[in-house]
């Protein structure tokens, strides 16, 4: 048998951590619905060192993370008979929530990107939330907003959750449909224009109209708008001939009408032009999901109103879609007290933006800053304590 | 065949293949079940065909002609969502969309997996009859020439990067679909089960121990699995990265940049 590791004694800033995440744990523990029935999962130095664990209740949950404290909990949005069984198979698997997981990186749009935390970042993935929500889930696959909520990460990203039991008997396969829909993936400009043969050699291609539903759909109302409003070299930046491109803006009216009717071959050069909609509807409304979260019925998930151990941000549940709009993660997803200070030495130039005030700290100078301002710089091992 | 013993048989059938354990013969005998269930349904008269429609597909409507779905009922047992014409919740369908959808819901049906401890309580008898049904059913040592044809343009997976890291193994929660990624990669370069036996052994000995070990014979049956499959064997870097398999995409993938970066090189 191995010998044990010896392990290095936790720095005073681990104990700090720990202690602030302890406290919160023993005012605010999470509890998910049906606690007994989920499977959870630990992390102290990455986000799970184990999994398998289960509870049989709040109480029990609440003693486990005020005693070990974990920098990160995570939970099944499956439900078990034997949520602690291994292996998987064992379980008795009894459905489980459908989650989607939005964190996409707008790190390359124009903004003032800042590193440890950025606001304008947050505010783009609230707002393809919002869209997933109300465009996708409410509009196209007409579930109750009542049953949809939104949380918080903790870190750069929202989780949107829903729990009916119509949602939860979804099969893995049945969750990768929706979400080849959501993402607009494989949708093909050959399946939505189709060719119509109208004599010996002559085709003309029979696309969507304003009765149209779904994707073609949401081709039709970007080529429309497109369209309306189009120049020449906005043609012949998608593809279109310098040529074609006058003719169709100087017969825009005929064409417009042509496409309204389903028409969508009725001037030379279109193609090119159609096929590089598609790919601007696809990015304006498809959405980056990660797609693992919601089809890998065995994944778990960060617990809502735990601590995220990156950021010290609690993964807090921001409401539904309505809410939504007013959750600020950088305001109200904060787990230490910001009445509370705390010396700490950076070790780099940072500035960051928490608790609506912006930071910007020198490298190796001792600064008083809130708790939950400490709490990120030392989740980040960007500072010391002083 | 009267319809109570036809049950029976279904049920001894249904029961006999799960003790049995073969996951690619209870398919086989789903689809084929499947089809001579449906081929039964047609004949019926439209009313009767109607009911049962309605009970395998609870959300169905009519409406002169056409019919409409619940998005999530289509989800369940229909393709390509994307492609469908979706709006409040429901996927406008043609009559032959809607006989298509019956034949995979039949076939979801049989295929809903019978709980362990109904196995666990079978008769001794049907137990002693599956294993002898088990030694029965043949052994599916798939010849190298039919998995995945042609290897694609781009050559070897395995020598890809990306697939070499994999190779090092992975950490708890994140093992099981390395190898299934692995046994991809392995399938797509034809390499012989027996080889790729000993490279998925190798992987599994590398993953982290974590609670629990993850064993070979698990790597192996994911192996087993994805060999007994002869649709495509296409592996997503994506999903790689955002398992956090892999930091990034490897300088030289083709796939780095999506779809359209590969059908422009094409």
């Amino acid at each position: 048998m191995n010998e044990p590791t010896p392990q290095a004694p936790p720095s005073k800033e681990e104990l700090w951590v720990t202690e602030r995440i302890r406290a919160f744990y023993k005012a605010k523990p999470p509890c998910p619905s049906e606690v007994s029935r989920r499977e959870f999962g630990f992390g102290f130095q990455k986000k799970i060192d184990y999994r398998h664990k289960a509870f049989n209740g709040c109480e029990a949950l609440r003693d486990f993370l005020v005693r070990e404290t974990p920098r990160y909990v995570s939970c099944s949005a499956a439900y078990y008979d034997l949520p602690g069984a291994r292996p998987m198979e064992r379980k008795g698997y009894r459905g489980a929530d459908l989650v989607f997981d939005l964190d996409t990186s707008y790190a390359h749009e124009l903004h003032e990107h800042l590193e440890l935390v950025c606001p304008y970042c947050l505010n783009r993935v609230k707002q393809d939330a919002q869209q997933l929500v109300e465009e996708f889930l409410v509009k196209d696959f007409g579930l109750s907003s009542q049953e949809i909520w939104v949380n918080y990460s903790g870190s750069k990203g929202f989780h949107i959750h829903m729990q009916s039991q119509p949602v939860r008997e979804l099969s893995a396969e049945a969750r990768r449909q929706l979400l080849g829909y959501l993402t607009g993936e494989g949708v093909s400009l050959e399946r939505i224009l189709v060719k119509k043969q109208l004599g010996q050699g002559r085709f003309k291609l029979a696309g969507p109209t304003k009765a149209s539903r779904g994707w073609p759909r949401k081709l039709y109302n970007t080529a429309h708008a497109f369209l309306e409003k189009c120049t020449v070299k906005d043609l012949t930046e998608r593809g279109a001939r310098k040529v074609d491109a006058n003719k169709i803006v100087e017969n825009r009216a005929f064409l417009l009408k042509q496409v309204e009717e389903g028409n969508w071959d009725a001037m030379p050069g279109l193609r090119k032009v159609w096929a590089n909609l598609l790919e601007a509807a696809k990015k304006l409304r498809g959405l980056e999901v990660d797609q693992g979260v919601t089809f890998d019925l065995a994944r778990i998930l960060r617990l809502e109103d735990s601590i995220h151990g990156d950021t010290g941000l609690v993964a807090k549940k921001a409401g539904g879609a309505s809410e939504l709009e007013k959750f600020d993660p950088l305001k109200h997803a904060l787990s230490a007290n910001p009445k509370q200070f705390a010396s700490v030495v950076p070790n780099s130039d940072l500035k960051f933006q928490l608790m609506e005030q912006t930071f910007e700290l020198k490298a190796n100078e001792k600064v008083e800053v809130p708790d939950p301002v400490a709490l990120l710089l030392l989740c980040k091992k960007r500072a010391t304590l002083a | 065949m009267e319809s109570g013993e036809h049950l029976a048989t279904y049920a001894s059938a249904r029961a006999l293949l799960a003790l049995a354990g073969d996951t690619y013969a209870t398919r086989k005998w789903a689809a084929g079940e499947a089809v001579a269930f449906f081929t039964e349904l047609e004949r019926e008269p439209e009313e009767v065909f109607k009911q049962i429609a309605q009970e395998l597909l609870p959300s169905l409507q009519e409406n002169e002609g056409s019919y409409t779905l619940a998005v999530l009922d289509y989800a369940q047992h229909g393709r390509d969502l994307a492609h469908q014409a979706v709006e409040e919740g429901r996927v406008w369908l043609d009559h032959q969309q809607i006989l298509h959808l019956l034949k995979r819901s039949i076939e979801n049906k049989l295929l809903a997996s019978v709980p362990r401890s109904a196995l666990h309580d079978a008769p001794v008898e049907l137990k002693k009859a599956a294993e002898e049904l088990r030694a029965k059913l043949p052994k599916y040592e798939i010849p190298l020439a039919s998995i995945g044809g042609k290897l694609g343009p781009r050559g070897l997976y395995l020598a890809r990067a990306c697939i070499q890291e994999l190779r090092k193994g992975a950490s708890e929660g994140k093992r099981w679909y390395a190898s299934m990624a692995l046994s991809l990669a392995l399938r797509h370069d034809r390499i012989p089960l027996e080889q790729a036996k000993e490279i998925i052994t190798e992987f599994a000995n590398n993953c982290s121990k974590g609670a629990r070990p993850f064993t070979a014979r698990e790597a192996i049956t994911t192996l087993e699995w994805v060999y007994k499959r002869d649709g495509p064997a296409r592996i997503s870097c994506r999903n790689l990265i955002s398992q956090g398999l892999i930091p990034d995409y490897c300088p030289t993938c083709p796939y780095k940049g999506g779809r359209r970066k590969r059908n422009e090189e094409q």
